[in-house]
């Protein structure tokens, strides 16, 4: 798991900041407390409330940990395919490449980079998933997922 | 905008209000009755003198204890549920830590008028954005989930809304309702109508081992038994739906109310995300206590639901009537015939006129008792519900142009949906004594007494139309005068004392075969 690791998690902060910034810039100045709250309890699927006297439902509550969390599957997705490509390679160039897919590389680098049509359109399954189990709704979660998808596409 | 949007909906008094009530007093008077019915069922056999009617020194008690326990039961539960509501969602009250979420609570509570409630807060990490309101009153308590301390930073929004919602809840006097409500029929369930329920099961059973073993047994004994299974299943059913239904209308208005102090924007948003979500999960579920929230933002953007007659009101206002007048006739009646025989023997053999005087009053004043619970009661609460159902029906219906003499038609819809409440509760009811006991009774039923009450229900509606369109068209101003709305009122009950309720009890075939 990403979040088990410091690296993992600095590695998620510094994806997860530069989207927040542009999907919920209001969150950014609590974006290190949501961040931490994030770690403590990473948000499931939002369970439906019907008790009586309530509000009749939980809605998301900050887009940041939902993000992350998109992010963070995500990621866990690019690593099994780079482990697929790249079965020999260690650990630590694998780790360099998952980094390489969102941070802009050397034009020599980028040929290596590279995530078919279908991958692609497999990863924005993902997030776009986990997005909306996180409670974002549809709209907010396609264009979230696009934003992630474009900037793999752009960089990669 | 069209001019249905420009009906204020403060200006009719919640007939949720009346609909608990009544809940409430049936409850009361269907566990008194079933009360009596289990001494019959598991004491001995000869308690049942040969003329039919209970001993008063055995009626009397065992109603009383009945209602006793009921009520104390029920109490306990009702001042014990903020306990049990804490263990189960882990709540604790804020600390100093949450110190400016407790001063917007206080700020919002000042602001819409009522007392501050304590908040505790329920641990469900990131995702939990719901909140509750619970207690007796002394003072409530706002249950929140954690994630509402972010929504307190970064959607405060969000954060008013949801807190406005709870509040409204508190400010339109629904917290003590429902829970008391809730605590009144578990506890007639649990006590009474579960053990029946048992008790038909194990006569099933010692009939099928009988019939094994020595080829014994009477089939309608069987029958008698599957139908008391039904009804008590019938009875437990509508209770559950009935709680349901009124909190849900609660639902409704706590977000009209909010949205009065404000909070319509975000209320919307906020909706339309649940909307949402609830349609992506598309979970079923046979009781829900909040409408879908695609309804609820219906209302919010002016759909006129609240302001239109509900059949569904209606209809439950009918079985309740049946519920509440089946269990109070056969207690009431059978403790006043019981007490009023021996007084009419002493006035009629007498020849001291102090003596006889003193039956006559004795009998007049019993005699008023019932009539006040039997009569007057059902008459108010009917006139709570089904008298402001009507007044929305003759505003709604002016306000769409639809007026002249055969506008009135309309109101045969809810008259014979009344009438098939009325009839099914008197059917669900287990040992009801208002049920057809034999063809003749199911005649007269059918022919006599369901047209009889449609008719009464009729001119009530229509009596109450006609009233409602005098008086609220001359209305201006934002809400209804007070004159107006108490003519209205005492023109209902008048209406409902003399007619409806007395016709739907000497209708009944046990009075006209009688």
């Amino acid at each position: 798991m990403l979040t088990e690791t410091q690296e993992g998690r600095q590695l998620l902060a510094q994806l997860s900041k530069d989207l927040v910034s542009e999907i919920a810039p209001n969150e950014l100045e609590y974006f290190d407390e949501l961040m931490s709250n994030y770690y403590k309890h990473q948000p499931g699927k939002i369970h439906s409330s019907d008790d009586q006297m309530g509000f009749g439902g939980n809605i998301m509550v900050a887009a940041t940990p939902v993000l992350a969390m998109a992010l963070n599957g995500a990621v866990e997705y690019l690593i099994t395919e780079v482990i697929k490509s790249a079965r020999t390679e260690s650990a630590a160039i694998i780790a360099g490449k998952v980094k390489g897919f969102f941070i802009q590389k050397k034009e020599s680098q980028k040929q290596e980079l590279s995530l078919s049509k279908e991958q692609l359109a497999t990863l924005k399954e993902i997030v776009k998933k986990e997005l909306r189990r996180g409670g974002m709704n549809l709209n907010k979660s396609e264009d979230a997922a696009l934003k992630i998808i474009a900037r793999l596409a752009v960089r990669a | 905008m069209s001019n249905k949007h420009n009906i204020n909906l403060s200006a009719f008094p919640a007939e949720t209000n009346s609909l608990f009530a009544m809940l409430m007093v049936a409850v009361v008077l269907l566990s008194g009755f079933f009360g009596k019915m289990s001494l019959f069922l598991y004491g001995p056999e000869d308690l049942i003198r040969d003329n039919g009617i209970a001993p008063l020194d055995l009626i009397i008690p065992t109603t009383t204890i009945t209602w006793v326990v009921v009520f104390a039961v029920a109490l306990m539960l009702f001042f014990t549920h903020p306990r049990r509501i804490r263990k189960l969602k882990n709540a604790s009250p804020i600390t100093e830590q949450d110190f400016s979420i407790r001063e917007r609570i206080r700020g919002l509570a000042q602001g819409v008028g009522i007392r501050e409630p304590r908040i505790e807060m329920a641990p469900q990490g990131t995702g939990g954005s719901s909140g509750q309101v619970f207690g007796t009153g002394t003072p409530y308590i706002v249950l929140l989930g954690d994630g509402l301390r972010q929504w307190r930073k970064i959607k405060q929004d969000f954060f008013d809304a949801l807190l406005l919602h709870e509040l409204a809840h508190i400010y339109n006097g629904d917290v003590w309702r429902t829970y008391l409500s809730e605590c009144l029929w578990k506890c007639l369930t649990w006590l009474l109508i579960i053990p029946i329920l048992f008790y038909s099961i194990f006569q099933i059973l010692k009939f099928l081992i009988l019939i094994v073993i020595s080829h014994e047994g009477s089939v309608s004994t069987l029958l008698g038994n599957f139908y008391l299974i039904a009804q008590c299943s019938a009875v437990i059913g509508i209770l559950v739906l009935f709680c349901a239904r009124l909190l849900r209308i609660r639902e409704y208005y706590a977000d009209w109310q909010a949205a009065q102090w404000g909070a319509t924007n975000a209320l919307q948003e906020m909706l339309e995300d649940l909307s949402e979500q609830q349609e992506q999960q598309n979970e079923f579920r046979l009781v829900r206590f909040h409408p879908s929230a695609r309804m609820r933002l219906k209302v919010l953007y002016g759909d006129s639901k609240l302001i239109r007659i509900s059949h569904t009101t209606i209809f439950l206002a009918g079985i309740l009537l049946a519920f509440l007048l089946s269990g109070g006739i056969e207690v009431l009646l059978g403790v006043f015939i019981s007490a009023a025989s021996p007084i009419a023997d002493v006035g009629q053999t007498t020849n001291d006129f102090g003596q006889l005087l003193v039956s006559v009053i004795i009998l007049l004043v019993g005699f008023l008792i019932l009539a006040i619970v039997l009569f007057l009661a059902p008459a108010w609460l009917l006139t709570g519900i089904l008298g402001v159902q009507i007044q929305k029906h003759a505003v709604f219906n002016w306000v769409a142009d639809h007026r002249g003499f055969l506008s009135y038609f309309t109101l045969v819809v809810p008259a014979i949906i009344f009438t098939a409440g009325v009839e099914l509760g008197i059917l669900t009811v287990p040992f009801g004594v208002l049920i057809p006991q034999n063809f003749r009774s199911w005649l007269v039923e059918l022919f006599i007494s369901a047209p009889l009450l449609f008719i009464a229900t009729f001119c009530y509606f229509c009596m109450m139309r006609f009233i409602a369109l005098r008086i609220l068209a001359s209305q201006t101003g934002w809400k209804l005068s007070h004159w107006r709305n108490s003519f209205l009122k005492w023109a209902s009950n008048f209406w409902s004392f003399l007619f409806l309720t007395p016709c739907f009890i000497l209708s009944r075939p046990i009075f006209l075969e009688e």
